[in-house]
C-alpha cells in the first residue's frame, strides 16, 4: 500500500492545492447562460407549436400587448463627452498604459454623418419573445410574426434583406428556419435548411454560409462541404466582407477568436484578450478590420480592434453596472456599432449604439432585454 | 451567488435553482482540482468544469439528477475522457497537414512544475489514469468508480492493476 499512499498524498495535494482562478464562477455562469439561451431558442419554437393551436397568438400579435420589450428614449446628447480609456497593447500581454485620447478607427470608410436610423432587435424570453424593427429614438416600426409563430430570431442575410427565424420544428433540436422579408415582414421561405441534419448558430457571408451544429452541441465549423474542428463549439462568427476570412469565437476559457482562411479551411491566427484573465466574446468586421468585445472579471467590457501590426487598440465602454460580456456586435458603414451588452443586474442584454470614430461620446442605449440586434439599411 | 441566480432565473422551481447555485459555489474548486489532476492543464481544467456545470444544468432542471455532486463528477470525468480522445484525433490531423493550424492556440499546458509521479500518471492512457485517480485520490470504491465510468467493477480492477504496474515500472526506470 505504500505506493498507493504516495499516489494519494502527492496527487491529493495537487488536487486540494488547486485554486481556481477568480473568474471561474463567471465562466460557469456564462457557459450556463449560453446553454439557457440555446434552450430558450428551442423552447420558443416548441411553444410556438402549442401557441399555434390556441388563441394566444392573437394576443401576442396584438401590438398593444404588454411584453418585456423596453425601448429606451435617447439621452440628452448635449452632455459633454466622457473621458475614455484607450490602450494599445499586444494580444496576450498585460494592459499597457492608458491614455485619454479617443482613438480613430483604422478602417478606410466613406465619410458619412449619421448612423442608420433603424435596427432590428430580438427581445424577451419564452412566449414573450418578439422581433422588432425600431428607430434609434425608440419608436417601434414593425413587429415580425412568422406565419407559424416563428418569432425567434437567429440570423440575417448578408445584404440585410432577409431574417432567419426559428420555426415550430425547432424543438426537436435539429433547428428549422423560416425566412422573413425585412421590408414587409412577410414569410418568404419555410424550413430553408432542411438538407442540413443539425444546424444551430449560423451566419451568412457574401458567398457562403458558416454554421455549427444545433442543440448546444460542441461541433465543428461547416462551410459548404468543408469542415474544421476547432476543439470547441463556436459561439459566434463574423465574415470578412471579401468572404475569404471567417472569425470564429470560441468559448475556450476565457474566450478566444480564431481566424480561418476559408479557401484552405485552416486556422491562420488565434487571438486572445489583452489580459489573460479577460476574454473575447464576439466578432464583427468594419471593412477589413476585425473588431471584438472584451470582457474582464471586474465586470468591465471593451471594444477592441485589430491593427495591422497584430496589436489591439481598445476602448472600455462606459456602461454603468457590472457586465458579463458583449454578446452581440454589428457594425454599419464601417463606423456605427450596435452593441448588445449582457449585464449582471438586471439580467438580459442592453443594446447601445456608438460611433467608432468618436468613442468620446457616451454609448446611447436603444433597447433592453435583447438577445440579437442587427442594423438594417434605411 | 446573485449572478448565477439571474442566469438560471427561468427555472420553474426556485429551490432547485438555489441548490444548483450553491453547488457552483461549493463544488467548483473540488471539481477543478480533480480535472487538473486528470489533465494537468489549468485552463483546460477550468474549461471542463464550466462545461460540466453547463451540461448538468438542464438535466438538473428537468429533475433527472438525484445526487448533484456525484452527477457533476461523472459529467466531468466523461468530459476529460472525451477531450483526450478528441486530442488524439487532433494530433493525427495536425500531422497530416502541412500548415500548423494551431499556431498560437493555447491547447497545450503551460510550463508547470510537476512531480515525477504526476508526470508519469499523465502519460498513462486516460482510462487507466482516471481509474487510479478515482480510486486513490477521490477514494471511491470499485463499485462507485465503475458507476462513474459506466463499466463493470472487473474492468476497474484490471485498469487499475495495469495502470499501477505501468506507473511503478516508469518510476523505477527513472531511478
Amino acid at each position: 500500500m505504500e505506493f498507493e499512499d504516495r499516489i494519494r498524498n502527492e496527487l491529493g495535494s495537487a488536487r486540494d492545492g488547486f485554486v481556481p482562478s477568480a473568474s471561474l464562477e463567471g465562466q460557469i455562469t456564462r457557459r450556463v447562460h449560453r446553454r439557457v439561451r440555446n434552450r430558450r431558442l428551442a423552447m420558443g419554437g416548441g411553444l410556438a407549436v402549442l401557441i399555434a393551436g390556441v388563441a394566444l397568438p392573437l394576443a401576442l400579435r396584438d401590438r398593444d400587448h404588454r411584453s418585456s420589450v423596453v425601448l429606451v428614449p435617447p439621452p440628452d446628447t448635449t452632455s459633454a463627452p466622457t473621458e475614455t480609456a484607450v490602450t494599445s497593447v499586444a494580444p496576450g500581454t498585460t494592459i499597457a498604459e492608458r491614455t485619454t485620447t479617443a482613438p480613430t478607427a483604422t478602417t478606410a470608410v466613406e465619410p458619412i454623418s449619421s448612423p442608420p436610423t433603424r435596427f432590428i432587435a430580438a427581445v424577451g424570453a419564452g412566449n414573450e419573445q418578439a422581433v422588432l424593427m425600431s428607430t434609434a429614438d425608440g419608436s417601434l416600426i414593425k413587429r415580425y410574426d412568422g406565419d407559424k409563430g416563428g418569432q425567434v430570431l437567429r440570423s440575417i442575410s448578408f445584404d440585410r434583406k432577409t431574417l432567419y427565424v426559428a420555426t415550430p420544428g425547432a424543438y426537436d433540436c435539429g433547428f428549422h428556419y423560416a425566412t422573413l422579408d425585412v421590408a414587409t415582414g412577410e414569410q418568404t421561405g419555410t424550413d430553408v435548411y432542411a438538407d442540413i441534419p443539425s444546424i444551430g448558430r449560423f451566419v451568412l457571408g457574401p458567398k457562403e454560409m458558416a454554421w455549427t451544429d444545433g442543440c448546444g452541441k460542441e461541433g465543428p465549423v461547416h462551410i459548404g462541404d468543408r469542415t474544421l474542428d476547432l476543439g470547441s463549439g463556436p459561439v459566434g462568427f463574423a465574415w470578412r466582407p471579401d468572404g475569404q476570412q471567417l472569425a470564429v469565437v470560441l468559448p475556450t476559457v476565457p474566450g478566444t477568436i480564431v481566424l480561418v482562411d476559408v479557401a484552405t479551411m485552416t486556422t491562420t491566427k488565434t487571438l486572445t484578450a489583452r489580459d489573460p484573465t479577460c476574454g473575447l466574446s464576439v466578432a464583427a468586421y468594419a471593412g477589413s478590420t476585425l473588431i471584438t468585445g472584451e470582457h474582464c472579471p471586474d465586470g468591465t467590457v471593451a471594444l477592441l480592434w485589430l491593427q495591422s501590426d497584430g496589436t489591439w487598440m481598445g476602448s472600455a465602454l462606459p456602461i454603468a453596472g457590472k457586465a458579463y460580456a458583449i454578446v452581440d456586435l454589428d457594425i454599419a458603414d464601417g463606423r456605427w456599432a450596435l452593441v448588445d451588452v449582457s449585464m449582471t443586474e438586471p439580467p438580459g442584454g442592453d443594446v447601445y449604439m456608438l460611433d467608432l470614430h468618436n468613442l468620446g461620446l457616451p454609448p446611447r442605449k436603444v433597447a433592453s432585454d435583447a438577445y440579437e440586434a442587427f442594423w438594417v439599411p434605411d | 451567488m446573485t449572478t448565477m441566480m439571474s442566469v438560471v432565473r427561468e427555472a420553474s422551481h426556485a429551490g432547485e435553482t438555489e441548490r444548483f447555485v450553491r453547488a457552483v459555489g461549493t463544488e467548483q474548486r473540488r471539481l477543478a482540482g480533480l480535472a487538473y489532476v486528470l489533465c494537468g492543464d489549468r485552463a483546460a481544467a477550468e474549461d471542463l468544469v464550466a462545461e460540466a456545470f453547463a451540461r448538468v444544468w438542464p438535466k438538473w432542471r428537468a429533475g433527472h439528477v438525484d445526487d448533484l455532486p456525484a452527477y457533476l463528477r461523472r459529467a466531468l470525468v466523461n468530459l476529460v475522457q472525451g477531450r483526450h480522445r478528441r486530442r488524439l484525433l487532433e494530433r493525427r490531423e495536425i500531422a497530416r497537414r502541412t500548415v500548423d493550424w494551431r499556431d498560437g492556440q493555447r491547447f497545450e499546458p503551460g510550463v508547470e512544475m510537476r512531480g515525477e509521479l504526476w508526470s508519469a500518471l499523465l502519460r498513462l492512457p486516460v482510462e487507466q489514469r482516471t481509474v487510479i485517480v478515482l480510486r486513490h485520490v477521490e477514494d471511491l470504491s470499485e463499485e462507485e468508480t465503475a458507476a462513474v465510468l459506466n463499466v463493470r467493477p472487473g474492468t476497474v480492477k484490471s485498469r487499475l492493476a495495469r495502470g499501477l504496474a505501468t506507473l511503478r515500472a516508469e518510476l523505477e526506470g527513472e531511478r
